[in-house]
């Protein structure tokens, strides 16, 4: 029996070997018409660098610089991108992402409707970095696929959301409902001015997530122009809502009547407290200091923190903080107060 | 019952024990497969692109603890500030180093003394003085008494100002976007994903300057290419399978971001133990089980970190000894985890699986060849067993590495050379004649050594892997 066994694995070795050394050579041969594609790419590059870098400067766009075959629509594909992460000036990146269209959009259209995953995604990732407008339509009929991952969704709602799509809000306020915060504030990140205000004038359509990173966005725009809007979402809501509310008016370092916000010293909320102190530093109310002098001793090590940093901020804080080391009986905010007339330039 | 009997049952359990674990290393390696072949030709620079702007990214302080490190820290450094991310702290803490490590630091990055107040939020010995670097002022250097690297990660801890924390050892190589890499499973899951571990590989024969990876290479040292062989497969087969059903009891110690807020809610670091990487991971998954939170902790197979490994058996040694009794205590403190309904799949798969085939693996292996070797004289039905022994453990020896390989190749090849390839695979043939034989020794001697109750960690000499 054991015989037959040993026959029997000997077997199994036999394929698995053979299977492991067919695998081999399949790989060594990939691996060197890889290498063989690679070396052709690289050369292509070299011959179309000065072409394509002279079409995007110039808007030029000559004939001889044609992608009809794989390895050179892979040598343009890597140029662009190289000079789609250095290049600033708008007439470049315009020129760059006509260039893209006039010789890749057929490429990534039909990346797009590829079986594999990673091929869309690849062209995802491309057609957003060259903004490749003229591919809108085949965003949107992928995003209505039905087998269709969350990652694509983000990207193509992001390439939608870049390329200032009117339709946008409705995709994530009716379509995309489920998305987190993180997810709408990275595609609403990528919206102007224009649109990013439909989101504002639509606000108590959104879902709760979508509320959320609209504020965040605002606050991480640190734009005056939005403080009317911050302030009136702080004083019409409560829970999640109104602390991030609080953190894009102490973002933005301002508010129009420091003095509402003043009670929130001594709220029983944390973060209240330190957002509250954070605005009062960023304002120099004279008004906070005593709160701020008390939020050294509060129970939570970030309010306690931050308090002191807001005093630092005062023209006489420093001296406000050796008062505390010499008279307080707290010894938390004594370190504070210590430690923060002592950060000194090396803050970080 | 005879002593024929006795030989024919021991030669049927170690053949029963041997198709368990091909069988749950198959399945593994299946769950592997399926992942990676997923994300084949993915343009995995781009797909974490994004992550590069500081708006959607989040501040992590990375914590490097030094004892006696002069000859490298600075070239690590340095590979650190390289690295592509948005915002970061780097804090070096030195654990009571008798050679110049400090000095080197202070004099290299213009270091001056700064005041502050260390939060204490989990314990760690004290700490004497805190420097800042005036030329990078997100370069701190913590000077603390000695009390061994889960006490300086402790205190590194205490003194992080950002939410979220990596471990770093001190002779680690960086890619640049390691970072970006391994942070974004945490990101896109929306701060669900609470720890992330990325693959590490082998420094050694790879061309780095100033901490930088300029040509990925093999080295002639036959121990490092059966080194490099056996982290391809751990990381490669065993931890993408158990990562995908949050399984993954490790996160290396080399390299691992966490958030902190969970880090100090399990306690910091265990500074008793040789393996505390692994023991904090556990005492994460324990937390959440225990408190019915829904989070977890992803492996990330990208390459992401390169490190040195021992050249000779004689640090080898050493190493796999401590790995040993540093996985034996993890599972010992928390053996409570062990086929408890409490702890779901953590206690009805990983332990019973760090405990059998990992932990008690070595012992059954090593009666096996010392079956084969009885049976050899013996004849008969034993010579029978053996063979059939000896072909099992080529199987889950050799043919799993070979594969393991292959599927590198397959999906993220990052050996450029065909030559490279060929070493690997035909290397990996001859596992079960000589590497894991002395792997499996120096395993069984390191539970030699915990049942003598040794504690030490054994010196470990490195040359330096930046030039």
């Amino acid at each position: 029996m054991i015989t037959d066994d040993i026959k029997f694995l000997l077997t199994v070795f036999e394929w698995l070997m053979g299977i492991l050394i067919i695998l081999l050579i399949y790989l060594i041969i990939r691996k060197a018409m890889e290498n063989r594609i690679r070396k052709i790419v690289e050369q292509h590059k070299i011959q179309m660098n000065d072409k394509v870098l002279h079409s995007i400067l110039t808007g030029d766009f000559l004939r001889s610089i044609q992608a009809d075959t794989k390895a050179k629509k892979l040598a343009m594909e890597e140029l662009i991108s190289k000079y789609s992460d250095v290049l600033e000036g708008a007439e470049e990146k315009k020129n760059l992402n006509l260039l893209a269209e006039s010789r890749l959009s057929g490429y990534y259209r039909k990346a797009l409707s590829n079986y594999r995953w990673s091929t869309r995604m690849n062209a995802l990732f491309h057609i957003e970095a060259f903004q490749m407008e003229s591919l809108k339509e085949d965003i949107q009929l992928l995003l209505k696929r039905s087998r269709i991952s969350k990652i694509e969704i983000i990207k193509g709602l992001s390439f939608l959301a870049q390329i200032q799509h009117k339709g946008i809000f409705e995709f994530v306020t009716e379509e995309y409902k489920d998305l987190s915060y993180l997810e709408y504030r990275n595609i609403l990140s990528r919206l102007d001015e224009k649109n990013l205000e439909q989101f504002m004038l639509g606000y108590h359509s959104c879902q709760l997530q979508l509320k959320l990173a609209i504020i965040d966005l605002v606050g991480l725009k640190k734009d005056l122009a939005y403080l009317n809007f911050v302030e009136s979402k702080f004083a019409n809501s409560n829970g999640e809502e109104r602390v991030r509310a609080l953190k894009a008016l102490a973002a933005i370092g301002h508010t129009s009547s420091v003095e509402n916000f003043l009670p929130l010293l001594s709220s029983p909320n944390w973060e209240e407290r330190m957002l509250a102190a954070r605005l009062a530093g960023e304002m120099k109310c004279d008004q906070a200091i005593p709160g701020l002098v008390m939020l050294l001793q509060d129970p939570s090590w970030w309010v306690r923190s931050q308090a002191g940093q807001s005093i630092t901020l005062f023209p006489g804080g420093k001296k406000i903080l050796q008062e505390v080391i010499e008279t307080s009986s707290d010894s938390f905010a004594k370190d504070m107060a210590w430690e923060w007339i002592n950060k000194g330039v090396y803050q970080s | 019952m005879n002593l024929q009997d006795i030989g024919v049952y021991f030669s049927w359990f170690i053949l029963i024990y041997m198709l368990v674990v091909i069988s749950f290393y198959s399945i593994v390696m299946l769950i592997s497969v399926i992942q990676l072949r997923k994300e084949y030709r993915l343009n995995r620079e781009k797909s974490f692109g994004d992550y590069a702007e500081e708006i959607y990214t989040k501040p992590i302080s990375i914590i490097v603890p030094a004892f006696n490190e002069e000859a490298g820290i600075v070239h690590s450094i340095r590979s650190l500030l390289s690295i592509n991310y948005p915002v970061f702290e780097i804090i070096v803490v030195n654990d009571g180093s008798s050679d110049k490590t400090m000095d080197v630091l202070i004099e290299q990055y213009d270091m001056k003394e700064i005041k502050k107040v260390i939060r204490r939020q989990v314990n760690s010995k004290p700490i004497k003085k805190v420097y800042q670097s005036q030329i990078l002022p997100n370069l701190f250097l913590v000077d603390k008494d000695n009390g061994g690297k889960a006490d300086a990660l402790n205190a590194g801890l205490n003194f992080s100002h950002y939410p979220y924390v990596c471990s770093l050892d001190g002779d680690s190589v960086l890619e640049r976007d390691a970072f970006l890499k391994v942070m974004k499973p945490i990101i896109e899951s929306n701060e669900e994903v609470i720890a992330s571990g990325g693959s590490i590989r082998i420094a050694n024969g790879c061309e780095i300057r100033n901490g930088e990876v300029l040509k990925i290479g093999l080295a002639k040292n036959p121990l490092v290419i059966m080194q490099v062989i056996e982290y391809l497969r751990a990381f490669l087969m065993g931890r993408i399978g158990l990562s995908r059903h949050n399984l993954l009891l490790i996160i290396s110690g080399a390299f691992g971001v966490f958030s902190k807020h969970w880090v100090v809610q399990a306690g910091g670091y265990r500074s008793d133990t040789v393996g505390e990487d692994m023991e904090l991971v556990v005492r994460i998954h324990r937390l959440l089980k225990e408190t019915r939170q829904k989070k977890r902790i992803v492996y990330v197979p990208d390459p992401v970190c390169w490190t040195e490994v021992p050249e000779s058996t004689k640090y080898l040694k050493r190493q796999r000894r401590r790995w040993h009794r540093g996985l034996f205590e993890s599972l010992w403190i928390h053996r409570k985890l062990t086929f408890n309904p409490k702890y779901g799949l953590i206690g009805f798969v990983s332990f019973p699986y760090f405990w059998i085939v990992e932990f008690l693996g070595p012992i059954v292996e090593l009666s096996g060849y010392i079956y084969i070797v009885i049976s050899l004289f013996a004849g008969g039905i034993y010579l029978e067993f053996a063979i059939l022994i000896f072909l099992l453990s080529c199987l889950y020896g050799s043919i799993f590495s070979a594969f393991a390989i292959l599927l590198e190749e397959w999906s993220l090849r990052k050996y450029p050379r065909i030559t490279d390839l060929l070493k690997l695979f035909l290397y990996s043939l001859t596992e079960t004649i000589w590497y894991r034989p002395l792997t499996v020794f120096w395993r069984c001697q390191g539970i030699w050594q915990m049942i003598r109750g040794e504690r030490g960690w054994g010196e470990m000499k490195r040359k330096g892997v930046s030039r």
